[in-house]
């Protein structure tokens, strides 16, 4: 009776392995940015969904029954890290209950793993009064597309381990979409150079890597401490500074509360510059490389007026 | 660096012309017993507008004030018809009830609006540091109009704060009066909560007049001078305290109110031990 069910049940889950192995990964991503990054490494062998829509702050998505079914289903969480989005993941991975995702199994995927350098890792000691500081350092580090090129590499070899039949395919979409950026990248530097002649403001702190990235000056931001409403001393301070120091331009995330951010920049004689910070936060960023499209194209404009 | 006075005289004119008109109408509040119906009004208020941004209208444009306004119409009009004649069920749990459910059904709709979560907590803490002179006037203006109606009035909604049992005996149709009253509180909190915040305003409005009653809550000018003297005290602590000791606007004076009230008991305790 035994080696009667053996031999029923043995090919059928091995049929069943197969059938897995011949349908395409199941990739969730938060973010938009990922998601495309995902899409270029995953190709046909891939099917990719993003839980936070790009017009959503990914610090503050509020979190859905969809979302968690999504994720049950998942075969590989391509996550930003760096506490990104600590506020809403640990509480959907937690109602999914999908073994494959959880933290040290194969499905996760800490994006920032991939980096070489993390901005602003803080020192000394960290306590709620400095807002929602990220402890491990400053997350957004898609905004420099270096880092994206570095992002899909580590995806395509994640990718390599959970299907390895198609790792070759991986890899070389992740070489493909690198030999593409990089002379992109070239170019995106270059239109930089005469927004770099001067100090921007930030709204939030958002915008470090891209700063970095393209030599821009950041002389600080507005809402100092994340998530807290800024005190007048500071505000004070960072307007009368953005004026000793000729700031025409402040940046704002689409997500911003965008009338003090305005209010804002009327004070300092600036004018307000809402870049895309993620893929699909303005419908003109239509993907990755369109993100820094618009992104340099409207910080060019605003220098040049 | 614009110092003190560049940075927190806009805010301070906006708080004091808030504590004119929310000193005002807290007193029939505090009478009234309800005192939870601003968080209510201004709660159907904000889910008025956010409606109006599901709807698509932008942030701080006139589609979605009439929206809000609208909306508070509304709720000004369920209050009304809340009136409890039923004296085991006091009217503050169906406004407690209004509040929640409000809340929740804003809750629901600012999940399908992008920036719907950075609008809840702006309508919690406002955002009155970065008031502009021009919405110091509108708002001047706003409540100009409103104290006119409030005051030819006053005789008539006094009354009935205070006995409502007399007003209805004097022909007096209750139902009407409250709504002007309700809708005249609602149109004031929703322009204050924009700028100010739910707690900030909650604060202006009760705060106040519990101090003023605790000294005797005759009403009358001299009730009305004490309530503005303790409001225009607690701005300008507050304010004071925001800037030097480099903490948030709205929260530094919801705090100092808390003080002075802390005080006033501490105060009276004392001289009452002493006599």
């Amino acid at each position: 009776m035994k080696r009667l069910l053996i031999l029923v049940v043995l090919p059928l889950l091995l049929a069943a392995d197969q059938a897995l192995a011949d349908k395409p990964l199941q990739v969730v991503c938060t973010v938009t940015d990922l998601g495309w990054l995902a899409e270029q490494v995953g190709g046909e062998d891939a099917e990719v969904s993003v839980l936070c829509p790009g017009e959503y702050d990914p610090h503050f998505l509020p979190a859905r029954p969809s979302l968690a079914r999504r994720l049950g289903k998942a075969e590989l969480l391509c996550y930003n890290g760096l506490d990104l989005e600590v506020g809403w993941l640990p509480v959907l991975l937690d109602k999914a209950r999908n073994p494959k995702v959880r933290p040290g199994q194969t499905g996760d995927l800490d994006c920032s793993l991939a980096l070489e350098q993390v901005l602003e890792v803080p020192v000394g000691q960290l306590d709620r009064s400095q807002g929602d500081v990220h402890p491990e350092g400053n997350p957004h580090y898609l905004l420099d597309p270096r880092n994206g090129i570095l992002v899909a590499e580590l995806m395509a070899n994640h990718m390599g381990h959970l299907r390895p039949e198609a790792a070759d395919r991986f890899r070389q979409r992740a070489a493909a979409l690198a030999d593409e950026l990089a002379p992109r990248i070239l170019a995106w530097q270059e239109q930089a150079v005469p927004v770099g002649q001067r100090p921007l403001v930030q709204y939030t702190k958002q915008w470090e890597y891209l700063a970095a990235w393209l030599g821009l000056e950041l002389l600080g931001s507005v809402e100092h401490r994340p998530g807290i409403s800024p005190s007048p001393r500071h505000v004070d301070a960072i307007i009368g500074q953005a004026q000793q120091e000729g700031v025409r331009e402040l940046i704002a995330a689409p997500w911003n509360h965008l009338d003090v951010a305005a209010k804002a920049a009327d004070r300092m004689e600036a004018a307000l510059v809402v870049l895309p910070a993620a893929v699909a936060s303005v419908p003109e960023a239509t993907d990755y490389p369109a993100m820094f499209d618009v992104i340099l194209a409207d910080l060019v404009a605003a220098a040049g007026k | 660096m614009a110092g003190f006075f560049g940075m927190m005289a806009a805010p301070v004119a906006v708080a004091l012309v808030l504590v004119v008109m929310h000193g005002y109408l807290g007193q029939h509040v505090v009478r009234r017993g309800v005192i939870f119906v601003d968080i209510a009004l201004a709660q159907v208020a904000a889910f008025g507008v956010a409606m109006a941004l599901f709807f698509g209208a932008e942030h701080g444009t006139n589609a979605a004030w009439f929206v809000g306004l609208g909306a508070t119409f509304l709720g000004a009009l369920l209050i009304a018809a809340t009136r409890s004649r039923n004296d085991t069920i006091p009217q503050e749990a169906y406004i407690g009830i209004i509040y929640a459910v409000f809340s929740a059904a804003m809750i629901l709709v600012l999940t399908q609006v992008p920036h719907g979560s950075e609008e809840i907590r702006h309508l919690l803490v406002g955002s009155i540091l970065w008031v502009t002179w021009t919405e110091v006037l509108k708002t001047a203006v706003l409540y100009a109009v409103l104290g006119v109606v409030l005051w030819r009035s006053h005789r008539s909604l006094t009354l009935i704060s205070d006995d409502p049992a007399a007003a209805q005996a004097r022909g007096m149709k209750l139902a009407r009066w409250d709504f002007l009253f309700y809708a005249v509180l609602g149109t004031v909190v929703t322009s204050s909560v924009q700028i100010a915040g739910v707690l900030l305003v909650f604060t202006l409005l009760v705060v106040p007049t519990v101090m003023a009653c605790r000294r005797g809550c005759g009403g009358g000018v001299k009730h009305l001078v004490f309530v503005l003297l303790t409001g225009v005290l607690a701005v300008i602590l507050g304010a004071a305290a925001s800037y030097w000791l480099d903490v948030p606007t709205g929260a530094a004076i919801v705090c100092v109110f808390g003080l002075l009230l802390g005080s006033q008991v501490a105060i009276e305790a004392l001289a009452g031990q002493r006599s």
